[in-house]
């Protein structure tokens, strides 16, 4: 018990930590974004903001180029605001692209929907296992796992 | 004596990592092969022209060290060298649909009768615009596993099904829900199938700047087979089954998981996770443990709290260095470690789990398209149970190193 509520006493800390050093990240960095300000989602929980590049001059490792998506640049303070997100145009299709790309894009705006938090192991430092994801059950090698 | 057996004990480590250097460098060469091959390709090529099916493969090449092999389950402290290659083939029928046939083999220095084969089919279908304020998700899969003869009872099937929606109500807050079905049958014995579902919600949304919250919560049901409580001593006798004794019922529970995460300087990112999950009717079931030979079904199957935190730099250019510590409180079913036991002494296992790790990952794209990801994870683990029935049977410490490259064509 004592274990537990230390534990819990330290998240909290760490937490009121982390909101008291409100950086203003990315928005700052780039003097592309000086006029428009990208707002801050992070669905997939790894403190980066999802509508920037992560790498500079690169594509990020977990979510390749869907990260250049441009949907959430505005001007700063509209990020709050009850918005269409649906141009009513298919600008967005490109005859260019290939299936697999369009692809990419559209995962993109699914973030966040492509599993549950049901298991709190799962998404924790990821397997010690070879490729994992993908529908694969399991998944594990060096734990020998044999079925979720 | 110590100092020898600590000699001996670095001198296996050594073998174990000379023999998985030799096998990465293989790995490497081959990849290498292929990444040149690949340049002639017209799987490579991004134009609808040269790759009218829209295909992609992948190859990967996994291996590691383990101090204790088993170590989601006891303190066997069996260590081992594994090696996992594994092939998945995407493909795009049209834009909205992925499909993934895939399939990998694990091969262990010595545990060989682990040695398994797993293969699959797997699909997402996202039917929804990409600037649309509604969002869906269709997902499913179905995968096998066979080790072999030997173990060849722990053959496994698993179905699963997805289906979440998600809807914006600004451009920083959102909302989801899902269900997700899962089926696991084993070929020989039915005694460890289960099937079950679980329904989520979630919001996620920013607040003072980049400080991003994201709550969940789900219920979730499994069928299963159990062993009452009420049972007395089992009588195996001619038949040497344990089938007759078990009773199919539901194991029904609910999570909720809080969720902060922000970005600690310009190249740095937060994440905080607390997690608990509660059984609501789990009181009189009691299932067999190391019985079915310690990979058992049931290893990940818990109630009780996380607290996670962990961290992502790109602080050195172009390597993603990832890490973090984790504390679980758990509290599995009750569970008969040993057949000869009396099933009114079978009790409720209790756990406190530490675990730290540490990926260095250096992703290279190619500009034909492909990319080149080698990456590098330890693991530390230390387990402990207050149960002290369990004659200390689940107090473990394990340490793992695992290298994979992973190479998209």
């Amino acid at each position: 018990m004592k274990r537990c509520m230390f534990s819990l006493g330290a998240f909290l800390i760490l937490l009121i930590l982390s909101l008291s050093h409100n950086t203003k990240v990315f928005a700052e960095d780039s003097p592309k974004h000086s006029e428009h300000k990208e707002c801050f989602v992070d669905l997939d929980g790894d403190g980066f903001n999802d509508n920037t590049n992560d790498f500079e001059n690169n594509r990020f490792a977990t979510d390749e180029t869907t990260k250049e998506n441009e949907a959430g640049s505005m001007a700063e303070g509209d990020c709050e605001k009850y918005v269409s997100f649906d141009s009513g145009a298919d600008t967005d299709v490109s005859v260019y692209l290939t299936n697999s790309e369009k692809f990419g894009l559209l995962k993109f705006t699914t973030r966040g929907l492509d599993g549950c938090r049901g298991e709190s192991e799962s998404g924790f430092g990821g397997n010690m296992g070879a490729m994992g994801g993908s529908g694969q059950s399991g998944g594990c090698a060096g734990g020998a796992c044999i079925a979720d | 004596m110590d100092v020898q057996a600590e000699l001996a004990s670095l001198i296996r480590i050594g073998l174990y990592m000379n023999k998985l250097f030799k096998l990465m460098i293989i790995g490497a060469a081959i990849m290498l092969l292929t990444a040149c091959s690949a340049v002639a390709n017209p799987l490579s090529l991004k134009s609808d022209y040269y790759n009218p099916l829209d295909l992609r493969l992948e190859f990967g090449l996994n291996g590691g060290y383990t101090s204790n092999l088993l170590t989601i389950n006891d303190s066997s402290d069996v260590e081992d060298s594994y090696t996992t290659s594994s092939v998945k083939l995407k493909f795009y029928p049209v834009s909205a649909m992925e499909v993934i046939l895939f399939g990998d083999y694990t091969y262990y220095s010595q545990q060989y009768n682990l040695n398994s084969l797993s293969k699959g089919i797997a699909f997402t279908f996202i039917p929804t615009k990409e600037h649309s304020q509604f969002s869906a998700y269709l997902s499913g899969g179905f995968s096998g596993q066979t080790y072999k003869d030997n173990l060849n009872a722990y053959n496994n099937n698993n179905f699963n099904l997805m289906a979440s929606l998600g809807y914006n109500l600004s451009r920083t807050f959102s909302l989801r829900t899902g269900i997700l079905l899962e089926s696991n049958s084993y070929l020989f014995s039915d005694v460890s199938d289960n099937d079950s579902y679980e329904i989520f919600a979630g919001t996620n949304f920013t607040l003072f700047g980049s400080n991003s919250f994201d709550i969940e919560g789900g219920y979730s049901s499994m069928s299963f087979s159990y062993i009452p409580d009420t049972t007395g001593r089992m009588d195996l006798g001619l038949t040497g089954s344990f089938d007759v004794y078990h009773t199919r019922g539901d194991l029904n529970s609910f999570y909720i998981s809080p969720r902060f995460s922000r970005p600690i300087g310009s190249k740095t990112g937060l994440n905080l996770t607390f997690h608990h999950r509660e059984f609501l009717n789990a009181d009189n079931a009691v299932v067999l443990g190391s019985a079915i030979n310690f990979i058992s079904p049931w290893g990940n199957i818990f109630e009780g709290q996380s607290y996670t935190i962990s961290l992502k730099t790109i602080i050195i250019p172009k390597m993603i260095i990832s890490g973090g510590f984790g504390y679980w409180k758990k509290a599995f079913l009750k569970t008969m470690v040993r057949t000869d036991y009396a099933i009114r002494f079978a009790e409720k296992r209790y756990d406190e789990k530490n675990r730290f790790f540490v990926i260095l990952e250096r992703p290279i794209y190619f500009k034909s398209g492909g990319a080149l990801k080698p990456k590098l994870q330890i693991d530390l683990t230390h387990n402990n149970t207050t149960t002290r029935s369990m004659f200390n049977y689940y107090d473990y410490s394990g340490f793992s190193i695992n290298a994979s490259l992973t190479y998209e064509l």
